[in-house]
């Protein structure tokens, strides 16, 4: 579904993803792990088009239709169907819960479709419903978070990129977001998700890419690299 | 109440309600990109050359609003498209310049076409009459100015707060980058904002050579300048504490022109500029917004 090749992409004048490469299947659960500053936020704006790489290839395939992720308006891969949860949130904090919702739902137009999408989300995250006419801005961390996730699945995505979902999160909320996205996956949707919680991301993942200084180092199945003594003394916290 | 009190109240109304249409779209283009544009004003001289223009082809009242809508609309969107997009993301002292500069081709461009000359601006003779209210009296013009900004800010509040449009805009105002992820076309989003608020700016030109009677190129720098004091004084970025604003300008004006001794009121601009001094004092942030978020 979305296949990543010799991808190099600068900010100013770091080099900051060296020849990136790596793949997600249709269906299919891949975690990024890797420390603060090793690219993988980058990587996924260069995926959202909001960062344009200086080389390589990134496509993504859906429905028989090929993006070029490289080239594309950020509107365009947005309609085709990748939804890029971002980093920090960065939900509509003046806009109230549902006007946020709506903003998921931008790119549709069946009105009967939005409505059932956010009653869906509602029934994921009760708490939302109660809050639907509050600013945004009034909620918790965790509501945020559902509410950003919550944003992402009104664009019906087919390809879902998250963030660092769990990041300053409670440990009992940081289970819900893992619980939504484990169903996420179960009901089809192709998620790459990044996170700094390796432990819960790899439990997850079918397949996973250990990022070190803006390069792919390692990867895996989730399992595999769980059990792997690099990966378990640098991001598990397990001693050798 | 007394006609002298009334008299007042209606003039700083309208008043108030002229600064209000300007300082609404001034807002909006703040808000949106964070611009603070000083060719905002000029908007008003070219509703109020077009009005002038549509006069003499005979051109019927209602369409004129409806033309005047359209063509500051048109302009607004040509201006952003052509002087403002190319520079988006650059350093906000770039986009300062480049809306002065915008400006001064405006002016100087109005200057050569029609001459520094000042001409007569007049709105036909049933606008004129006064009309008397319960013991009362007041110029027609000023009632319309009044209730037909009031209709203007109705359906602006509608677009804003009710729309797909409306929404997108607000989340494009307060988070770019993700208004983006959402697949909102922030170009057009943008385009948008510029279109209304320069819209509301140019029918403001049409009531701005109504009330004064006269109107020439270089009209626009007050009306811009007041929009920008409205806008600080309701909180810049905020439509409703711009709409407030612009109406609190023009009661000021207007009671300091009344309340004065007869020299003092030449001087109304000295006194405006101090009331705005002094609410920058007590509340920094403007009188209607709680909190100054600076997006980074």
């Amino acid at each position: 579904m979305l296949e990543v090749s010799g991808l190099n992409v600068f900010r100013g004048a770091t080099h900051v993803l060296k020849d990136v490469a790596f793949e997600v299947a249709r269906g299919e659960l891949a975690a990024l792990i890797g420390a603060n500053g090793a690219g993988k936020s980058t990587t996924l704006l260069a995926l959202s088009g909001l960062l344009r790489p200086r080389s390589g290839q990134a496509v993504m395939r859906a429905d028989g239709q090929e993006v070029d992720l490289t080239r594309a308006s950020t509107e365009k891969i947005v309609r085709s169907g990748l939804i890029h949860c971002p980093e920090g949130r960065q939900i509509f904090q003046s806009l109230t819960v549902a006007e946020n919702l709506a903003m998921g739902g931008y790119i549709r137009t069946d009105k009967a479709e939005i409505a059932a999408a956010m009653d869906e989300v509602y029934a994921l995250f009760p708490i939302l419903k109660e809050r639907a006419s509050l600013a945004a801005g009034s909620l918790s961390g965790g509501e945020q978070m559902m509410l950003a996730i919550g944003r992402a699945l009104l664009a019906a995505p087919k390809l879902l990129l998250l963030d660092e979902p769990s990041l300053g999160l409670a440990p009992k909320v940081v289970e819900t977001i893992f619980d939504v996205i484990a169903r996420l996956k179960a009901q089809g949707v192709t998620i790459l998700l990044i996170e700094q919680n390796a432990v819960m991301a790899l439990e997850i993942a079918d397949r996973a890419y250990v990022m070190e200084n803006g390069r792919i180092v390692l990867s895996g199945t989730g399992r595999s690299l769980a059990g792997n003594d690099r990966v378990r003394q640098s991001y598990l916290g397990v001693p050798l | 109440m007394s006609q002298y009190f009334f008299q007042q109240l209606v003039n700083g109304l309208s008043l108030g309600s002229l600064y209000a249409l300007v300082a609404i779209g001034f807002s909006m283009i703040y808000g949106i990109v964070r611009l603070i544009n000083f060719a905002h004003g000029d908007l008003v001289m070219i509703g109020a050359f077009s009005t002038l223009a549509m006069i003499t082809l005979g051109v019927p009242w209602p369409l004129i609003l409806v033309f005047v809508l359209a063509i500051g609309a048109m302009a607004g969107m040509v201006i952003e498209s052509v002087a403002f997009r190319p520079i988006r993301g650059a350093p906000q002292v770039t986009g300062f310049i480049a809306t002065l500069a915008v400006s001064i081709v405006i002016q100087n461009s109005a200057l050569m076409l029609l001459t520094g000359q000042q001409r007569n601006f007049v709105f036909p003779a049933f606008m004129r009459q006064r009309i008397s209210l319960g013991g009362v009296n007041a110029a027609l013009t000023d009632l319309v100015i009044i209730g037909l900004t009031l209709v203007l800010i109705t359906c602006l509040f509608f677009i804003v707060y009710r729309t797909r449009l409306g929404t997108a805009m607000r989340a494009t105002a307060e988070n770019l980058m993700a208004a983006r992820l959402m697949g909102v076309a922030v170009n057009r989003t943008i385009l948008a904002a510029f279109a209304i608020g320069s819209a509301l700016a140019a029918v403001a030109g049409l009531f701005w050579g109504g009330k004064f009677g006269q109107i020439d190129p270089l009209l626009g720098f007050v009306p811009g300048l007041k929009a920008f004091v409205a806008c600080v004084i309701g909180g810049v970025g905020s439509i409703g504490g711009a709409m407030l604003g612009g109406y609190i300008l023009g009661l000021a004006e207007v009671l300091f022109v009344g309340l004065l001794p007869q020299e003092l009121s030449g001087y109304r601009d000295a006194f405006v500029f101090l009331l705005l001094i002094v609410i920058l004092l007590v509340k920094p942030s403007g009188l209607f917004v709680r909190h100054v978020e600076d997006r980074a």
